[in-house]
């Protein structure tokens, strides 16, 4: 059984090699046969056949030998290419109705009862090559042109190239050069007038405009997949993550809480400019385990009205820095004191507070019951210098100096107000000049030892704010508060530690109100 | 052993017929100057110029590709673009170069296209922003395939999938580089993300135009839906307490538009001229899984970028002279209204309010263009759009404005 299937395979391998290249030699053989013949080289969509004799029409496509008399018909949208065996060509474009009438070696000729075509003619001397349609009879040598049939008969011929003859019914004739056209009707032959531009030409007018039609697709799709890119940009935006500084420079923002401990939360401001990084920090420490919405304790952080708070800081850190120098306040022994009501009376009374949820000042009353928290240690430091303490063995009851459960404070430098110092190191304001920017410059005795905040309140485009920006609210008190909340603070800080380089922030007023760093 | 180049080169000798390329060019260019004004601030003047050249190669009837190059310059803003920091100062250039195969399937009026393309924009904002170097600039990176069947010239039905990439290379979140605090505290949080903007989108489109009555047509009825998924590479979802779980963004967007045209012929200045009426359509719908944390107010925004989009608004452009070269004049109006699911409002001074933000955009341009030369046409266009919306804080972005925009210029195609 094993030796039989041996014996056979070799056997069955030459057949099959065998059929293969008889198949190969036919296939050449009729491939030659076609490149000899009129035959359809090209068919794309519905293009049908009828033999001559037959009565049947069926598709046809590529290789289709085409006789004397054999038909075709272009459904629309489809086209066929027909070549003959000089290499003459004619595309069949959509809608047409074909007839070969002639295809001999002295002769070609056909028949366009409908539709239209374009002939590419091979020069020959010895050849005539004739393309008729119900009113006109075109004959040419070695040319370009184009036919077109309407419905009712009448044809237009177009010259692209070469010569051609065209006759009407009666054997009128005229000679088209290039770049002519002429209509023919059941009437005869009409006007010689210019071919008209590239684009009404027919075969290459069309391929110009399948093109442009490419073109203009292509360019949607690109719109469409930049609307993607173009969102995201934009979502950044929406969410004042880039604006631009006072110099017209780009700054980069962005504002987040860390939750470190259950009882803590930090929140963070990062600026990033072209050629420099510098945050902001606040990390406070609470009485308790903080909410899954912490918003509840921290609108708690500048103080409540009328009852203690539930939740409030027992410590915080705050910094400043620009990843090189840094600007710390660390503060301790955190609790509440009803401000309003304690010992010193309405020297430190809050008169306006900040409201987190409606982000507005409301006024207090006086003896109204506040509670805020003061902290008992507290020391601001530059590089690690401290220019600013004070400390209390027991919890402090009020801020004022010299009072009864004050804590001691040791003030390192002082604030310079002029006349006793000028511009540019000393504290004073541009409002008179109607901008928005605030110097503050403190020092000690000699001058060795000094800090500086130069603050510009500033639009997103780094406009600086004008005093006719706030002629409506006036420069003082619970509105000038709120219309501050609309712009930005950008505050340049430098020290004596600092070696002439500064920290530069920009951030929200809401983030320095709801830190405590502006009361 | 051929080297791939070589494999390259016989593989596609054989699959192209021995006979010359037939070349098609297109070349298309314009060139305008024209100013932008936000509010009663104007803009300097600038300029706007685009340049596409693109050519047809057809290998043989069933065979053609199309290269294109394509550059674009815009220095005078668009009124359709976002308005936030650097309203009035930005410019914009566009380089894309993309090639589309298309292979017609024997027997049948439908075509295969398959395509690629790269993409490269670049924007200055700012005046310390310089070419190549802005914060948005981006590259896209594309590929798709298309199955179109032009059952009726020029109408077809098309279907074809998408894929891009998105890369924003000066763009990284700044808090994936914070470092630490002085107290040498980390100052991000865990799993913060680095290149939050890039994405990965895959874009499924079924478009159609067809012709009414088929036979005598009295209008164009065309439409398109698209179901685009975008994958955010590296930017993780934001829990109720502000902190990032592992989980990373997507969302998924449907669209559906649709218009119908009527042209009209009419005599114009003595002459036949042409009426092309119209009114368009859309609706989108994107379904977004992640949420945003205010950390100013300390607020959770659930669902916070879902949203809805509804437009629509006709069009009607009349045109005249010379077929070949007419003169026209055209005008449109458009609103749109988008309304998100989960993004609350603020009032001015950003306290949030219970309300969803709904913002509306009423759009309206004129336009003019007059034959210099054949092929050569003078262009005039201006948009104006007004912008409204309930949610009030616009420190960050404007929502409810006006703006307005003019270009004059030439246009040339070829």
């Amino acid at each position: 059984m094993g030796a039989g299937f041996r014996r056979a395979e070799p056997r069955n391998s030459r057949t099959r090699t065998g059929a293969a290249v008889s198949a190969l030699i036919l296939s050449a053989v009729l491939h030659a046969a076609a490149a000899n013949a009129t035959a359809i080289t090209e068919t794309d969509g519905k293009v049908l056949f009828l033999k001559s004799g037959s009565y049947t029409w069926a598709q046809v496509s590529r290789g289709q030998v085409l006789s004397a008399g054999d038909q075709l018909k272009t459904a629309s949208g489809a086209r066929a290419t027909v070549t003959f065996d000089d290499a003459s060509r004619v595309q069949l474009n959509p809608g047409s109705s074909f007839t070969l009438k002639e295809a001999t070696p002295q002769a070609s000729g056909m028949e366009l009862k409908l539709g239209s075509l374009k002939a590419w003619i091979s020069k020959s001397l010895n050849r005539r090559f004739q393309v008729r349609t119900p009113t006109a009879v075109c004959s040419v040598r070695g040319t370009e042109f184009g036919v077109d049939v309407d419905p009712g008969g009448d044809t237009r011929v177009q010259m692209f190239g070469g010569l051609l003859a065209v006759a009407d019914t009666t054997g009128n004739e005229v000679l088209l050069k290039d770049q002519e056209s002429i209509r023919v009707t059941s009437e005869g032959l009409g006007r010689v007038t210019d071919a008209g531009t590239r684009e009404e030409r027919g075969g290459d007018g069309e391929a110009s405009r399948v093109a442009k039609r490419e073109v203009d697709l292509r360019m949607s799709k690109e719109e469409v997949q930049a609307a993607a890119a173009e969102e995201s940009k934009l979502s950044e935006y929406q969410e004042g993550k880039a604006l631009i500084d006072v110099n017209g420079n780009r700054v980069r923002v962005e504002e987040y809480i860390v939750r470190p401990a259950a009882d803590q939360f930090k929140l963070v401001v990062l600026n990033e400019r072209a050629d420099r990084f510098d945050y902001f920090f606040y990390h406070g420490t609470f009485n308790q385990a903080l909410p899954t919405d912490m918003s509840v304790a921290l609108r708690q952080i500048t103080g409540c009205l009328d009852a203690a708070c539930s939740y409030f800081m027992t410590s915080y850190r705050t910094g400043r820095s620009n990843t090189q120098d840094n600007m710390l306040e660390v503060a301790s022994g955190g609790h509440l004191v009803d401000i309003n009501n304690n010992a010193v009376g309405a020297q430190d009374d809050v008169t306006a507070a900040f409201d987190p949820v409606t982000a507005t000042y409301i006024p207090v009353a006086t003896n109204r019951p506040f509670f805020t928290t003061l902290y008992n240690d507290y020391n601001l430091t530059f590089n690690g210098v401290s220019h600013q303490s004070w400390t209390s063995g027991v919890d402090i009851q009020n801020m004022v100096s010299g009072q009864a459960l004050a804590p001691t404070f040791t003030n390192v430098t002082t604030v310079r107000n002029m006349p006793g110092c000028a511009p540019p190191d000393c504290t004073y304001n541009e409002i008179s000049e109607g901008i928005f920017h605030d110097v503050v410059y403190a020092s000690n005795g000699d001058g060795s030892i000094w800090e500086k905040y130069d603050s510009y309140v500033i639009s997103d485009e780094g406009k600086i704010a004008r005093t006719s920006d706030f002629a409506a609210t006036g420069f003082t008190g619970q509105s000038f508060k709120q219309t501050l909340l609309g712009w930005n603070f950008q505050t340049i800080v430098t020290a004596s530690e600092f070696q002439g380089r500064k920290i530069d922030l920009v951030v929200e007023p809401k983030i320095f109100i709801q830190s405590g760093l502006i009361p | 052993m051929l080297k791939p180049l070589s494999l390259t080169a016989v593989l596609l000798a054989a699959a192209l017929p021995a006979r010359a390329v037939e070349w098609t060019p297109v070349l298309n260019g314009s060139i305008a100057g024209g100013q932008y004004f936000f509010q009663g601030q104007r803009g300097s003047l600038g300029g706007n110029a685009a340049l596409t050249a693109a050519g047809m190669a057809k290998f043989s009837e069933r065979w053609s590709v199309l290269p294109m190059l394509s550059s674009s310059y815009r220095g005078t803003k668009g009124v359709d673009d976002g308005v936030a920091a650097g309203t009035l100062f930005q410019q914009q250039m566009d380089h894309t170069a993309s090639v589309t195969g298309i292979r017609k399937l024997e027997g049948s009026t439908w075509r295969v296209k398959p395509s690629a393309g790269y993409k490269r924009q670049f924007l200055k904002e700012t005046r310390n922003e310089a070419w190549g170097h802005g914060l948005f600039d981006y590259e896209k990176i594309s590929a798709g395939l298309e199955f179109e069947n032009v059952y009726k010239e020029p109408f077809s039905l098309r279907a074809g999938l998408d894929v891009y990439r998105v890369r924003f290379p000066s763009y990284e979140s700044l808090e994936s580089r914070s470092g630490v605090d002085p107290f040498g505290n980390p100052l991000g949080r865990e799993l913060a993300s680095k290149r939050v903007l890039d994405t990965y989108n895959w874009q499924a489109t079924v478009s159609g135009s067809r012709p009414w009555p088929f036979e005598d047509p009295k209008l164009v009825l065309s439409g398109t839906y698209a179901l685009l998924y975008k994958d955010f590479l590296d930017q993780r979802l934001v829990q109720a307490t502000g902190q990032f779980e592992d989980a990373g963004r997507k969302d998924f967007m449907q669209s559906l538009g649709g218009s119908v045209m009527r042209p009209i012929p009419l005599r114009v200045f003595g002459g036949d001229g042409r009426l092309d009426l119209s009114v368009g359509m859309n609706l989108s719908y994107n379904r977004s899984n992640q949420n945003t944390f205010d950390a100013t107010f300390a607020r959770y925004l659930d669902d916070s970028y879902s949203y809805w989009t509804v437009g629509g608004g006709p069009a009607a452009t009349l045109s005249w002279g010379d077929q070949k070269a007419p003169a026209w004049t055209s005008a449109s109006l458009r609103w749109t209204r988008q309304s998100y699911l989960g993004r609350l409002v603020q009032d001015e001074v950003g306290a949030y309010g219970s309300a969803k933000q709904r913002h509306d955009r009423y759009s309206f341009s004129l336009g003019y263009g007059y034959p210099l030369a054949p092929k050569l046409t003078m262009t005039f266009r201006t948009n104006i759009l007004w912008a409204a919306s309930n949610h009030k804080y616009q420190k960050n972005y404007a929502y409810a404005y006006r703006a307005m925009n003019y270009l004059i210029g030439v246009a040339y195609e070829y």
